[in-house]
């Protein structure tokens, strides 16, 4: 009797969640599936028809779909870094340290400041001209430069010198004066990536490769995720790891390092488990708010992701049949990566 | 427990209920203050009814040393003072709506007028005003946005016009409008954009309505003609209107023995000059430069003087392919990359701000680290501040290409369809087209005027001559430049939207360097004309209208009938 009458109050408590999660979740997302197999126009004009999987052949069709697919998949690569710069933080945090709790305060900074205001102070951090990063590395770059000029000129100076073989080489020379007129990257403003993918088409193209808008974006990405949520839940993971299993490894005479690969890593399986399953998601969904404040998608939409290329269908130019459409690739690889991750992820969680 | 639990939800949702009704307190309505305080100092007289001759007995009250025009210095504070003096003097600045400094016969007769809501004439306790209307306008936040609404508000106290911000894109308007949550007013600032507004279905079309309340769109500058009419309907009223010229430095011209540039120069001469300004650092990094001219200069400079366009007559195709289009661009290019007096893309990515409107070249003209820079009036309302007091500047036309003109644009006010205060939103937008309005937009430089005639005849003193800044001789400059420039006309057979991303693409490449003005213009108008092909596919009614042009004769955005829609 006592059950049931918990039960129902507990089905009014849930009321108001189930409520906002039908009106505000799971109605639009049912609304936008219906909406994908339609021609959905804001423009009036257009009539509004049933055309079945028309936006998806159109849009696996378009260049700009795989374009953006790629940049996507790109900002992507800083995922492994983030997570390993979570777990050795966390690791180095759960030391008894004096301090040690305005240490994991001004870690975990970045995830409470409001997000805007830290893509505007990196925009500033990245500008190519008076950029602090830019400063920085044109101080590095001094020495440098110097020397490769120092080296050109001893070396066409002295063509039977010690420095003849360079004035003799073909190759050298140029690198040389590459190397002394070596400027540090443009960051937002360029379209260079590390894997030289081309700008406006898919392909590559030797002269794109080096450091552009994409990667700076992955830097800053990598920075914030470090000391942010992950870092919490590894944090959470290595204290609830029982301390018997490091006296028994301490017993068995196991250092630093073994008891880490040995104990806490095989420990924290679950929580990497999770971990790597949200990142995927987030890196899936994410580069809305990076490309909307930092660079409209830009340059020459080289910073446009899947989840910025929805609202630019949708809310620029209106077809929010296909925007619908895409939202729902992106939800299916979304979820198939999901389901891989599950099937062959767990293997290796075995606690 | 769930007691407890019961408790907290329900407090939750009392909570809610006040969060839903509660409203933000409202500065009191003036006349109310006023009406009472009159009718109260008239006694007895004034419970039967104060009539125009009674108030104005007031008035000459309040004008001591009777000149007619009753000024703040007349209604300082008097000891034991009657209350509607007190209110007068508090009221001050919304009745004096021309900021004059004074209340002059006219502003008296209007303020009466606005005490008198029942309109019979006399002022009685019925005439006590219902509270004001308010109306949302969705435009950009600054300062002078501000003191356009006090104007508005200070003529129509039946309204209150409240500013919700955007920062001049229209997605935010739309699904507001959309979700039935809308501004009544909101900006629009471009053809492509109110083609947009119109064709979702946002856009009322006010054709007749702003008629009969007397705007005459024949006397608005031809150059923002495509922000407020499409198809031959009118849909809003520009509050501004602007076309760029030269600010020059002029401490950097003197500093370096250069005479400051003339009114009839070409670009050849203004190259000149400005490489002699150009400086750079020992690693190659700008100081200063000579031009900026602006990322899209190709677009709202070059082209148009170089004789091309953004489409063809008809808006059947677009022409950017054109040799004019990329002659002009390919001259952009060339300011940048061989004369080296131009920024580059990393440069420009150097200049860059957050939100605002060409704000990188306006920060560096006020900062002195470019001798010259192409922009508009409106950057009036930066350099008139104390921070850049020190500053000396000037404005001389934009150098003459092979044509003399610019493309022309501004701020226009449409009204939301859906609006529930649709008379009050109309009345907003047609006070746009008065003398208050236009002699406030000249005064505070928020670019020119959108009405042609504050500019001339009796009204060209003060703009060309403002007392209160004497150092601004060059306002006839802004004048020739606004009589050259020309609309950018939108194509109704496509989404402007897209065309902005598609021209955004092609403008980061060219000024990459990764393509040349040549190689851009022929993509731009390639991918411009494929989504006029598809928007054809899309739009039966378009498709009618496009092929009815080119049964005229129009061209058609495909090159061959194997790529017709």
């Amino acid at each position: 009797m006592k059950q049931r009458s918990d039960l129902r109050v507990a089905l009014f408590f849930l009321i108001p969640n189930f409520v906002g999660f039908s009106v505000f979740m799971l109605g639009p997302v049912m609304f936008s599936l219906g909406a994908s197999f339609t021609n959905w126009n804001l423009v009036k004009s257009v009539p509004f028809r049933f055309v079945g999987l028309e936006n998806f052949g159109t849009l696996f069709q378009s260049q700009d779909f795989w374009l953006y697919s790629i940049n996507t998949l790109y900002f992507m690569l800083g995922m492994p870094v983030a997570i390993a710069g979570s777990l050795f933080l966390a690791v180095l945090l759960s030391q008894r340290l004096r301090g040690v709790v305005l240490y994991r305060t001004l870690f975990y900074l970045p995830s409470f400041t409001a997000g805007v205001a830290l893509l505007i102070l990196w925009k500033a951090l990245y500008n190519p001209s008076f950029g602090p990063i830019n400063e920085l590395l044109n101080v590095l770059l001094e020495p440098v430069r110097a020397f490769a000029d120092a080296v050109s000129a001893a070396a066409l100076l002295r063509e039977r010198g010690p420095f003849g073989w360079i004035a003799a080489s073909g190759e050298a020379l140029p690198f040389l004066a590459g190397l002394a007129e070596a400027q540090p990257p443009e960051w937002l403003a360029s379209t260079r990536n590390l894997f030289a993918l081309r700008p406006n088409a898919v392909g590559v193209d030797a002269a794109q490769w080096g450091l552009g808008a994409r990667d700076a974006i992955i830097f800053m990405g990598v920075w914030t995720a470090v000391g942010g949520g992950n870092m919490l839940l590894y944090l959470a993971g290595i204290s609830n790891i029982a301390p018997e299993l490091y006296e028994a490894a301490e017993i068995d005479g196991a250092g630093r390092w073994a008891k880490f690969r040995h104990v806490t890593w095989p420990q924290l399986a679950p929580t990497t488990f999770f971990i790597v399953i949200m990142s995927f998601i987030a890196g899936l969904q994410g580069g809305f708010e990076q490309a909307r404040v930092m660079t409209l998608g830009g340059p020459a939409g080289t910073t446009t992701t899947l989840a910025y290329y929805i609202y630019i269908k949708a809310f620029e130019e209106f077809q929010i049949g296909y925007a619908s459409a895409v939202a729902w690739v992106l939800f299916s690889i979304v979820f198939a990566i999901t389901l891989v991750n599950w099937r062959f992820g767990s293997r290796y969680v075995n606690y | 427990m769930k007691h407890v639990f019961l408790i907290i939800a329900l407090g939750l949702a009392a909570l809610s209920l006040v969060a839903w009704r509660w409203r933000p307190p409202q500065a009191p309505d003036y006349r109310l203050a006023m009406i009472e305080a009159v009718l109260d100092a008239a006694g007895a007289e004034g419970q039967r009814g104060l009539a125009w001759s009674q108030f104005q007995s007031f008035m000459r009250e309040a004008d001591a040393n009777g000149d007619g025009v009753i000024t703040l210095m007349e209604l300082a504070h008097r000891p034991g003072e009657p209350l509607w003096r007190t209110r007068l003097r508090v009221a001050f600045d919304r009745i004096d709506a021309n900021a004059d400094g004074g209340i002059d016969a006219a502003e008296q007769r209007r303020l009466f007028d606005s005490l008198d809501a029942t309109g019979d004439g006399v002022l009685t306790p019925h005439d006590r005003p219902a509270p004001p209307t308010t109306l949302l306008w969705a435009t950009d936040d600054n300062p002078v946005r501000r003191e356009q609404m006090d104007l508005f508000n200070a003529y129509h106290p039946e309204y209150r016009v409240v500013l919700d911000p955007i920062v001049g894109t229209m997605e935010k308007v739309i699904v507001q409008c959309i979700a039935g949550v809308g501004p009544d007013i909101f900006d629009c600032y471009s053809g492509a954009q109110l083609a947009a507004f119109v064709r979702s279905g946002i856009a009322y079309d006010a054709t007749e309505a702003l008629a009969a309340r007397g705007v005459d769109v024949n006397e608005v500058w031809p150059a923002v003609h495509p922000l407020i009419l499409l198809d031959d309907r009118l849909y809003g009223h520009p509050g501004n209107t602007s076309a760029d010229a030269v600010w020059y430095n002029k401490r950097l011209f003197d500093e370096a023995r250069m005479p400051y540039p003339p009114d009839d120069w070409t670009w050849d001469e203004c190259i000149a000059i400005a490489k002699r300004l150009t400086r750079r650092d020992a690693r190659g990094r700008p100081v200063q430069f000579g031009l900026m001219t602006g990322r899209f200069a190709w677009r709202t400079t070059f082209v148009p003087q170089w004789g091309g366009s953004l489409y063809n007559e008809e808006g059947t195709r677009c022409a950017l392919d054109a040799p004019e289009a990329r002659a002009g661009a390919e001259f952009h290019c060339d300011l940048i990359y061989r004369h080296g007096v131009c920024p580059s893309a990393t440069e420009e990515i150097a200049m860059a701000n957050q939100g605002g409107w060409g704000l990188g070249e306006q920060n560096w003209f006020a900062t002195e680290r470019t001798a010259m820079a192409v922009g508009g009036r409106w950057w009036l309302c930066t350099l008139r501040r104390p921070a850049f007091k020190h500053l000396r500047y000037g404005v001389a036309p934009l150098p003459r290409g092979p044509l003399r003109r610019g493309v022309g644009g501004g701020r226009a006010s449409l009204v939301n369809r859906n609006s529930p205060h649709l008379e009050g939103a109309l009345a907003f937008v047609a006070f746009m087209h008065g003398k208050e309005w236009n002699q406030l937009m000249n005064r505070q430089a928020d670019a020119l005027a959108p009405v042609l005639k504050y500019h001339y005849g009796d009204y060209a003193d003060a703009f060309l001559r403002d007392p209160r800044h004497p150092d601004e001789d060059f306002n006839a400059v802004w004048l020739e430049t606004l009589e050259n420039a020309i609309p950018e006309r939108p194509s109704p057979f496509v989404i402007g939207q897209r065309v902005e991303r598609i021209i955004l693409n092609e403008s980061d490449l060219m000024a990459g360097g990764l393509k040349t003005g040549d190689q851009a213009m022929r993509d731009v108008a390639r991918d411009i004309n494929e989504a006029i092909v598809e928007m054809l596919r899309l739009d039966p009614e378009l498709r009618a209208r496009y092929d009815a042009l080119l049964a005229q004769g129009a061209a058609p955005a495909w090159n061959s009938e194997a790529d017709a829609p």
